[in-house]
């Protein structure tokens, strides 16, 4: 077994070799893992302690990203007359160059500072989004509104993938998912303002997203992809949009409002609609098919969820019938993304689905008690109520996972 | 970091610089080379006019009557005539560009039948200003005339070049 002195050193010299361009930091990593496989233990004890500070990095590397790049645009917004158009196109194109280089220099060169170099990567890509929106207001360019956002969500998805960063392919895939929001969103309010057709969208693109994430991840043999981090971010991203989807039709009102929603959409709705549905749908198929243990539940509960709104949309009808089949359905779905998480060793679906669980729980105490007891001891029920739901569910997360580690 | 994957984020860091320079020279040869007019405009709130750093402008032309049924999002073109002190304006719109003089051209926000008053939306709706800017036209505004200078291409599209007030 390599002692943890050895393993220090290597650590320490590989470094030293990326930076004097003996090897490439992706060379360095291959090399530490090749002679310290053996000490798999004791790296495995090492990388649990190193995770909580690694991720600590992380985010305060990606907040201060973020910070700068809203910076930059309260800075231009601010000196906007004094500067040139000139002059803000040559500071928005340098401050792109800069980060990128900056990024590739600290992560990929010398491999020193890997974290602050995606963090920069990311800060190129916050930029990119800024050039496209200040170059739209320097120029008064009154364009199809979303547009923007496509094109900032394709570039910000082209360098995902080549620079394989999880924050990048978070961002990407979070302004790809602000386009089709921001784009149903301006479709919905041009037929009539039909809001309670958004949850439908995030229903379904949620389960596409989560059902095409999750087979991708499973059945494409493809390194690049599963390093890319687009993978996980989008079953995560794609089971919060559908869940949330989900938990605005668990009340009646809401569900009321579904029933007549397919009514007053046009051609080119329906159509967008029934893609996402049709999307939806083969995804699930694609994900039933895969070796996940519990890929035929997962198939199914996604097929559930998106069909029965498929139905809902166009059949219409009594929105408390539809509340009741909705709270059934996120019952099986929350209940399913636990079991789904314990089975495939998966801690972050128990989180969520016990998340969710309480979340539903608190929902149905207001929608059912609210209105019928006095305020005060309303407060005091739900006080109650939220403590012993974070009691009872601390508890079974915790001997969940801890039978999953075990 | 292979040779190929350097090469590739070359390529998306260069057509990241690329579009937003693209959409700039796109629009400032549109202003360099369009013909240039000046429209009435007022703003659409004037309890606030400014939302953050812009502006919405309505103008004369923004209803014009039409003599033939309009779908929404119909193209429409408003034939231009000078109506003293470089001031433009149009009494109609009609579906295609005329052949001779002025026009400027939008899509109509409503249906509506033949005889009826439509709503046409230019693409010369927003302007913005920096915070100071938007505090000066906000005072000037209260005391004058607003005149929205506009750049038109031979198309009959429109982009707002720069706000005067008299």
């Amino acid at each position: 077994m390599a002692d943890r002195s050895f393993a220090d050193v290597l650590e320490r010299e590989s470094r030293t070799w990326v930076a004097e361009g003996l090897v490439s930091a992706e060379q360095a990593t291959a090399l530490r893992s090749r002679y310290l496989e053996e000490s798999r233990d004791a790296d495995a004890s090492a990388a649990v302690r190193e995770e909580p500070r690694s991720r600590v990095v992380s985010a305060l590397a990606v907040i201060g990203a973020s910070a700068v790049g809203l910076g930059v645009i309260g800075f231009f917004a601010a000196n906007w007359d004094a500067m040139s158009h000139g002059l803000r196109l040559t500071l928005l194109t340098g401050a792109i160059t800069a980060s990128y280089a900056g990024g590739f220099h600290l992560r990929e060169r010398t491999g020193r500072m890997p974290k602050i170099g995606e963090a920069l990567y990311l800060l190129g890509v916050n930029l990119f989004g800024s050039a496209l929106f200040l170059v739209g207001q320097m120029y008064n360019i009154e364009a199809h509104d979303p547009l923007a956002l496509l094109f900032w969500g394709a570039g910000a998805t082209a360098t995902a993938l080549v620079v394989r960063s999880r924050p990048v392919a978070w961002a990407a895939l979070l302004i790809l998912t602000g386009w089709i929001g921001f784009e149903f969103g301006t479709a919905f309010e041009d037929s009539g303002d039909n809001i309670a057709a958004l949850p439908v969208v995030a229903v379904l693109y949620g389960c596409a997203l989560y059902g095409l994430a999750t087979a991708a991840l499973e059945r494409l043999p493809l390194d690049w992809f599963a390093v890319s981090g687009f993978a996980p971010a989008g079953r995560r991203l794609g089971l919060l949009l559908a869940l949330s989807g989900l938990f605005v039709f668990t009340f009646s009102d809401a569900a009321g409002e579904l029933g007549g929603a397919g009514d007053e959409l046009g051609a080119g709705l329906t159509i967008a609609l029934a893609l996402l549905a049709g999307l939806a749908l083969t995804t699930a198929v694609a994900l039933a098919a895969t070796r996940r243990r519990s890929a035929v539940f997962e198939g199914a509960a996604v097929t559930a969820a998106g069909g029965s709104l498929v139905v809902a949309v166009i059949v219409g009808g009594n929105g408390t019938a539809y509340a009741l089949v909705f709270n059934l359905i996120l019952a099986v779905a929350v209940l399913g993304s636990i079991y789904a998480g314990y089975v495939n060793d998966e801690s972050w679906l128990v989180n969520l689905g016990v998340a969710f669980v309480a979340i539903d729980l608190i929902g149905r105490y207001f929608d059912v008690f609210w209105s019928a007891l006095p305020r005060s001891a309303g407060l005091i029920g739900a006080g109650i109520l939220i403590l012993a739901i974070a009691f009872l569910l601390e508890r079974q997360r915790k001997q969940l996972l801890a039978g999953m580690n075990g | 970091m292979t040779p190929r994957r350097r090469l590739a984020l070359l390529v998306v860091v260069l057509a990241q610089l690329a579009v937003p320079l693209g959409l700039a020279g796109l629009a400032a040869a549109d202003l360099a080379f369009g013909r240039e007019i000046r429209l009435h405009a007022q703003p659409v709130d004037p309890l606030d006019i400014f939302r953050g750093n812009y502006v919405v402008l309505r103008y004369e032309i923004s209803s014009l009557e039409v003599p033939f049924d309009v779908r929404r999002g119909d193209r429409l073109c408003a034939p231009l005539y000078e109506a003293g002190k470089n001031e433009w304006r149009a009494r109609s719109a009609q579906a295609g560009r005329p052949l001779d003089g002025e026009s400027i051209c939008g899509r109509a926000r409503a249906d509506v039948g033949a005889g009826g008053v439509v709503d046409v939306e230019y693409g010369i709706e927003t302007y913005y200003a920096s915070e100071q800017r938007a505090k000066a036209i906000e005072r000037s505004i209260g005391s004058g005339r607003v005149y929205a200078v506009i750049d038109l291409d031979e198309d009959g599209s429109a982009r707002i070049e720069r706000l005067e007030i008299e």
